[in-house]
């Protein structure tokens, strides 16, 4: 694996910052991806730390506010396709988790940029490399998450 | 004595003065409807309108504080002691039920371990108070646990609002008389002994109404299985408004977090009323209902304090009666314990 | 005709005295002009305690979480429209079993804050007049809702950039001190081991600082995505004036844009974050 180039903020670029990117992604579809971009020898960032869960209905919000706690930059949540999920309506449950969650941290002030959301299957190796990679991308134009790390260093 | 009198309208200025000589100032401001106090605001913002809602306390025992800092190497624990900040503080336009809290939790903060984050604190705080010249709340009852409206315990400056214009400035201690340099740029004039004195007599009428409470330790002593906590206590949520807006209550909780192989230990807010303070790892808690719960937070401030530090634990501010949010006014609960104890039940 | 109050006890001495429940939950006349608090009357002769008048301002439905009242076989509550929205949200997800509680609705022209002013709930009201009870006080009380009235605040906050609106609420969730009124004076926060009481693993720290606080508020609007019924508790609870209901109606916003789905109508309804349609919006996820 390895880095892409890209332009990155000048302070950032500077400090040799790279993104901390945060993928929690479900056993049955994403990381069987993720795993067959690995067998295919795929190239893409390692900023990615993956976290698996075993279906997207398992993700909890408190997941990702934890991974920005902990200075996470972007959040990525992967699963299966909707009529795909191994445990036939996760994701669907997930998705409506979605929608609610995402829709607080607009409210909230948090950069949707920064949280991604997809449906990658088992197969879709490709679909994940270009997902991270892309996602990888727009974080390091955007910076570290400053309002987070604020956050916790103040108080 | 005759007191140095200044204008009303001059504390803001008197405040932003104090803050200038790089002190760390905090003072009530205007939140929307109401009071608070508050630092690192702009001085002119100074409100004396009322009483705010929050106590002085944060002052000197912030609602989360950093005591230090962990990192495990190895086997070993490298532990990096936080010191408390060394600011000179002013505390601008406390009423006298805040100054007066703090004598009242010196000795626990001293008991069998001196807090050096309270001390510290506190070494370095001067307090200026603004008496009433009326009760300032429906609420207030400090003249039930033997304060006033002008009392000056705990204060190193009072300043009486005589009427709108004029303000009397009586500096108490060694803290407050080194201030007087800052208040002389401000003298218009002086007042008698006897105006002060009308001052005080006219806050405590205010409060004629409010229960002398010299009965409540001894009920409370002998009837600590009684029907009237189920009774008088149904309403409470459990929730820690009154531990935190009271100005004497001083509960804490110790937390590491932890990231990996190191953290921060940070000492927090901590209130008996919440449902798990007393749980055991047991699983069993010795005060697993309201009830009882409230029983503690009434038997802690009026009997079990006083027993261990000559004192009660409340200064009268009336905030916990005012800012209930089920309307539980823990004087309504004391002057009931009063009474029936009066009548012998 | 007997006013609200005289109606409120007269059916609340009935029932006391004919056994067909245990204890009644109401408001009595409060220590201060304008304030009531919330009252058990466990005999006919005390009903005369209860009161109803514009200062009952609480929502009671959050006392069917005690013990007391969990171990009784049958337990009146008096109850304005938003507070019976509430029952029905803990009707609907068998919190409150629908045959042990008696409601004694009453028609409701609105309630006063401490400050006098109206609340946003009273403004948007559609239920001043409640349908869902076992006997209602009072004379029924016409609805005349302001369409506007809840979702007025929440364009300021809409119009803010991303930035100000982050500052907005660091601002607000700075000052909470952690002292769980909003919690425990919300009906719908029933869990019996808060996910902020839990401590293996810890996910919302329980420091009062700004983190630990952002993910206090955060999480406990979400987890009444879809359930808060706007009765304000929270709100009126907060001892430092976040604006809470803010959070709240944002997201009662996303739940009836996205799903279609108004909590506290119905008690037969399925929750919408328990059920899902196979045409849910999904333009967001790649």
């Amino acid at each position: 694996m390895e880095q892409t180039s890209s332009s990155v903020p000048a302070t950032a670029a500077a400090a040799g910052w790279e993104p901390r990117i945060v993928a929690f992604i479900c056993n049955w579809c994403t990381y069987t991806g993720a795993d067959l971009a690995g067998t295919s020898r795929m190239k893409y960032p390692a900023n990615v730390r993956v976290i698996k869960i075993p279906c997207t209905g398992r993700f909890d919000p408190l997941f990702m506010l934890k991974a920005f706690e902990r200075g996470a930059d972007g959040v990525l949540v992967s699963g299966c396709h909707p009529g795909d999920c191994h445990y036939s309506e996760g994701n669907y449950n997930a998705r409506r988790k979605f929608t609610v969650w995402k829709s607080l941290l607009h409210t909230a002030g948090i950069d949707l940029e920064r949280v991604w959301f997809s449906w990658i299957s088992a197969s879709e190796g490709g679909k994940w490399v270009e997902t991270v990679a892309r996602f990888t991308e727009t974080i390091k134009g955007k910076g570290p998450f400053s309002a987070y790390r604020e956050m916790i260093d103040a108080g | 004595m005759p007191f140095m009198t200044m204008e009303h309208a001059d504390l803001p200025n008197l405040a932003r003065d104090l803050a200038a000589a790089g002190r760390r100032l905090m003072l009530p401001v205007r939140e929307g409807a109401e009071l608070f106090f508050r630092e690192g605001v702009d001085a002119a913002r100074l409100d004396l309108t009322a009483i705010p809602k929050n106590s002085i306390k944060e002052a000197l025992f912030p609602k989360c504080d950093r005591i230090l800092k962990y990192q495990y190497e190895g086997r070993e624990v490298a532990v990096e002691d936080i010191e408390p900040p060394d600011q000179p503080t002013v505390i601008f336009g406390a009423r006298p039920c805040d100054a007066a809290s703090l004598p009242i939790v010196e000795p626990l903060w001293n008991w069998d371990y001196r807090d050096k984050f309270f001390n510290q604190r506190r070494s370095r705080t001067v307090v200026i108070t603004y008496a009433c010249r009326q009760a300032p709340a429906e609420a207030c009852f400090c003249v039930s646990v033997g304060l006033s409206p002008s009392t000056e315990q705990g204060s190193d400056v009072v300043l009486y609002p005589l009427d709108e214009k004029t303000v009397a400035v009586n500096l108490l201690t060694e803290a407050g008389k080194a201030l007087e340099g800052a208040f002389a740029k401000y003298r218009k004039g002086q007042a008698e002994d006897g105006a002060v004195q009308s001052f005080r007599e006219g806050g405590l009428k205010s409060l004629a109404h409010r229960k002398k409470l010299d009965k409540v330790k001894g009920w409370l002593d002998a009837h600590f299985e009684h029907p009237f906590w189920e009774q008088k206590t149904f309403q409470c949520l459990g929730c820690g408004t009154c531990t935190f807006l009271c100005p004497t209550c001083h509960c804490f909780d110790i937390q590491d977090e932890s990231v990996f192989d190191g953290g921060t230990r940070w000492k927090n807010w901590d209130g008996c009323q919440f449902g798990l303070f007393t749980l055991h790892t047991s699983g069993h808690n010795p005060r697993g209902a309201q009830p009882q719960r409230y029983r503690q937070r009434i038997l802690h401030k009026y009997s079990i304090y006083p027993d261990k530090f000559g004192k009660i634990l409340c200064t009268g501010c009336g905030r916990c009666v005012a800012h209930c949010p089920v309307n539980l006014s823990l004087y309504d609960v004391v002057a009931s314990v009063q009474e029936l104890a009066e009548k012998g039940e | 005709m007997p006013d609200r109050t005289e109606q409120i006890r007269e059916i609340a001495r009935k029932w006391l005295a004919d056994g067909t429940v245990e204890a009644v939950v109401g408001w009595e006349k409060g220590t201060h002009a304008n304030r009531t608090a919330p009252v058990l009357v466990r005999s006919p002769d005390e009903a005369d305690r209860l009161v109803f008048d514009e200062n009952c301002t609480n929502n009671l439905m959050t006392y069917l979480k005690r013990p007391v009242l969990k171990g009784m076989q049958k337990v009146g509550i008096v109850a304005k429209g938003c507070d019976v929205k509430s029952l029905i949200g803990l009707i609907q997800e068998s919190q409150v079993e629908r045959d042990k509680v008696k409601i004694l609705a009453v028609t409701c022209p609105g309630v006063k804050k401490d400050d006098g002013t109206v609340p946003v709930k009273c403004r948007a009201c559609e239920v001043n007049t409640p349908e869902f009870f076992d006997e209602r006080a009072g004379e029924p009380v016409t609805s005349n809702p302001d369409p506007n009235a809840r979702l007025q605040e929440l364009e300021k906050i809409d119009a803010l950039s991303l930035e100000e609106r982050h500052g907005f609420w660091r601002t607000e969730f700075d000052k909470c001190i952690r002292c769980y009124a909003c919690r425990q004076a919300c009906p719908l926060c029933i869990c019996s081991r808060c996910i902020a009481e839990k401590n293996q693993p810890q996910w919302v720290e329980t420091s009062p600082h700004p983190a630990g606080n952002f993910s206090w508020n955060l999480i406990r609007a979400y987890h009444l995505a879809g359930r808060c019924v706007e009765c304000e508790a929270c709100e009126t609870a907060c001892p430092v004036n976040i604006p809470l209901m803010l959070m709240n109606r944002a997201l009662a916003r996303t739940v009836k844009e996205k799903f279609d789905y108004e909590p506290g109508k119905d008690p037969e309804a399925k929750p919408p974050l328990r059920t899902f349609r196979l045409d849910d919006d999904n333009s967001f996820i790649l």
